[in-house]
């Protein structure tokens, strides 16, 4: 089988400073992995490298067997990737109902359309009524974005990453900065996603990597210093000295 | 109703609704100016093409979130071509608006290739370079601009070939009203559609845009060419309203200006850039008139007021206001 996502010996510095460090990873279709590590390991630089926001300085990414090395970031969304943001970033002028439009007009090629047709107005509404429904968000469709909590407003951007009907969906730390008691409403929807979707979620919080997660990858200066279950990565000597590590590390600085 | 943000996807709303509603709307107004000024056609005439340059703007400004101070570039370059177009024997007037549509696509499409690819000040910077290389070949081109002299002897056909440009300005200015009120509606259901609102997703964050597959450079160039042809009927109308094109239609005062219309009225709202372009020239006329000397102050103290008092614009007041009313029924 293709795997959903390849990724060999993936690089990147700034300056001196490696950031990413050889990184071969793989995913396959219905995958549910974490991505943990220290602050400053290089989480976020790998997903940006992957979505195409930064471009690596050696190393390839191959989406469903499709070398996307070299590609914009804008066409690999096209072909099925991805991802939210550690910041929620959403089209903040824009209604719920629009923001979730946007990557459904997107999907069915309608988005260079210079008319709205009504027959195709009433499907999009439909499916984002749909889709927000699963989020719980229903009630939302015509409110305008900047008006909801930030919980909820984290959940849009999840809602945008699925209607986009991805192969591979990136999650950038979903739950951070949601307050505590909207935080089920993150758990509930990653638990909720299509089954077939490869998932690859970074996280601190070890309670919903436990939930989530069947595999776990852990990144320390920009290397992958160990693979495997949860459980075998809480147990892992090496992965505790990483974390404590950098935290003497950073204390040491200060 | 008309006046309510036009939203993708709507859900219920009225077939053709906001088109016609735009339609009606600059008809009535049309009128109005016709019974209320009635010895100032001309001054309405040309308030009504500068009108069609801030709607022109503010589908590149308000819809993409483009900073431009380059815009007159396609509203000049249209009506120098459609005065040539007439001085060349091409007299039928809707032809001669159709001429400096293109010319504005054209022109649009140069605009958006050059500034599309920055943000921000490097894009400002760029839209005025171009603004001031159109103006300064307007300046050099003199056997099709007449330089600083402008292109004159401009005499286009009846309308219909019944209704001659008179000195009463009757028929212009019932070709502009007429020319605005189709373009009205036109873009009337243009913001709604897909592809607007795809230019308002890049406005608010273009690499989120990227991140959704949308390819942002393309679809500004594409939203360019569109706001020239809007521009251009602008252009085209001066063109064949006034007899005379200047070097003032091509120059930063005049795009400088009309961002300040855009920002009055409330950029990203078609309803905004006609009440602003309508507001301020009509402040203007009047102050001109009655105060010759401290005109400008004036405007500047309105302009202060307006950004003061209602930040979004004019019509981002009037959704306030309307909000808060509906709320107090409810």
């Amino acid at each position: 089988m293709t795997a959903a996502l390849r990724i060999e010996g993936l690089a990147r510095h700034f300056g001196g400073v490696m950031v990413t460090n050889d990184v071969s990873l793989e995913l396959v279709s219905g995958d549910r992995v974490a991505l943990i590590g220290p602050n400053g390991a290089g989480k976020t630089t790998l997903v940006n490298l992957i979505s195409g926001h930064l471009k690596p300085n050696g190393g390839s990414i191959m989406l469903e067997g499709r070398d996307i090395t070299r590609m914009s970031a804008a066409r690999r969304a096209r072909l099925g990737l991805a991802r939210t943001f550690q910041i929620t970033r959403l089209f903040h002028s824009l209604t719920v109902g629009q923001n979730v439009a946007l990557p459904i007009l997107q999907g069915r090629n309608l988005s260079r359309r210079l008319l709205s047709r009504r027959r195709d107005e009433r499907a999009v509404r439909r499916d984002c009524e749909a889709l927000l429904d699963e989020l719980n968000l229903a009630e939302f469709l015509d409110t305008p974005v900047r008006e909801l909590a930030y919980g909820q407003q984290r959940l849009v951007d999840i809602a945008i990453g699925l209607a986009l009907e991805p192969r591979v969906l990136l999650l950038d730390e979903p739950a951070a900065g949601v307050p505590h008691d909207e935080a089920p409403l993150i758990l509930g929807a990653i638990a909720r996603l299509r089954p077939d979707i490869a998932v690859m979620m970074i996280e601190h919080d070890m309670d919903l990597v436990f939930r989530f997660a069947k595999r776990v990858l852990v990144l320390a200066e920009g290397r992958l210093i160990f693979a495997g279950s949860p459980s075998e990565v809480a147990a892992d000597p090496g992965v505790r000295r990483a974390y404590l590590g950098s935290y003497a590390h950073g204390r040491g600085e200060a | 109703m008309s006046l309510a943000p036009a939203r993708f996807p709507m859900g219920l709303s009225i077939p053709l609704g906001a088109e016609l509603a735009a339609l009606a709307a600059v008809g009535l107004l049309g009128v109005v100016g016709y019974v209320v000024f009635p010895d100032d056609l001309a001054f309405l005439t040309r308030l009504i093409s500068i009108t069609l340059l801030v709607l022109s703007l503010d589908l590149v400004t308000g819809y993409c979130g483009v900073a431009t101070l380059g815009q007159a570039a396609l509203f000049g370059v249209a009506a120098y071509a459609a005065g040539n177009a007439c001085i060349a024997g091409l007299t039928n007037p809707f032809l001669l608006l159709i001429v400096g549509m293109l010319a504005g696509v054209v022109t649009g499409i140069l605009s958006g290739l050059l500034i599309g690819r920055f943000r921000g000040l490097q894009q400002l910077v760029l839209s005025i370079a171009f603004g001031e290389l159109v103006a300064a070949l307007a300046n050099k081109l003199t056997p099709w601009t007449g330089g600083s002299d402008g292109l004159s002897g401009i005499t286009p056909a009846p309308v219909f070939g019944v209704f001659d440009f008179d000195l009463y300005g009757r028929t212009p200015y019932w070709l502009s009203v007429g020319t605005l009120a189709i373009v009205m509606a036109a873009l009337a259901a243009f913001v709604r559609s897909p592809f607007s609102l795809t230019c308002e997703a890049i406005r608010d964050d273009d690499l989120r845009a990227r991140m959704i597959g949308l390819a942002v450079y393309p679809r500004l160039i594409a939203m360019y060419a569109v706001s020239g042809a809007v521009a251009g009927a602008g252009g085209a109308l001066t063109a064949i309203t006034t007899g005379v094109v200047g070097l003032d239609s091509v120059s930063f005062e005049r795009s400088a200006e009309v961002l300040v219309m855009l920002v009055l009225g409330g950029a990203g709202r078609l309803w905004g850039a006609l009440m602003g372009a309508i507001l301020f020239q009509v402040f203007e006329h009047y102050v001109t008139t009655s105060n010759p000397y401290s005109w400008l102050a004036l405007v500047g103290l309105m302009l202060i007021a307006i950004v003061v008092f209602a930040p979004g614009g004019l019509m981002r007041g009037v959704d306030l206001a309307r909000r808060r009313w509906m709320r107090r029924r409810a």
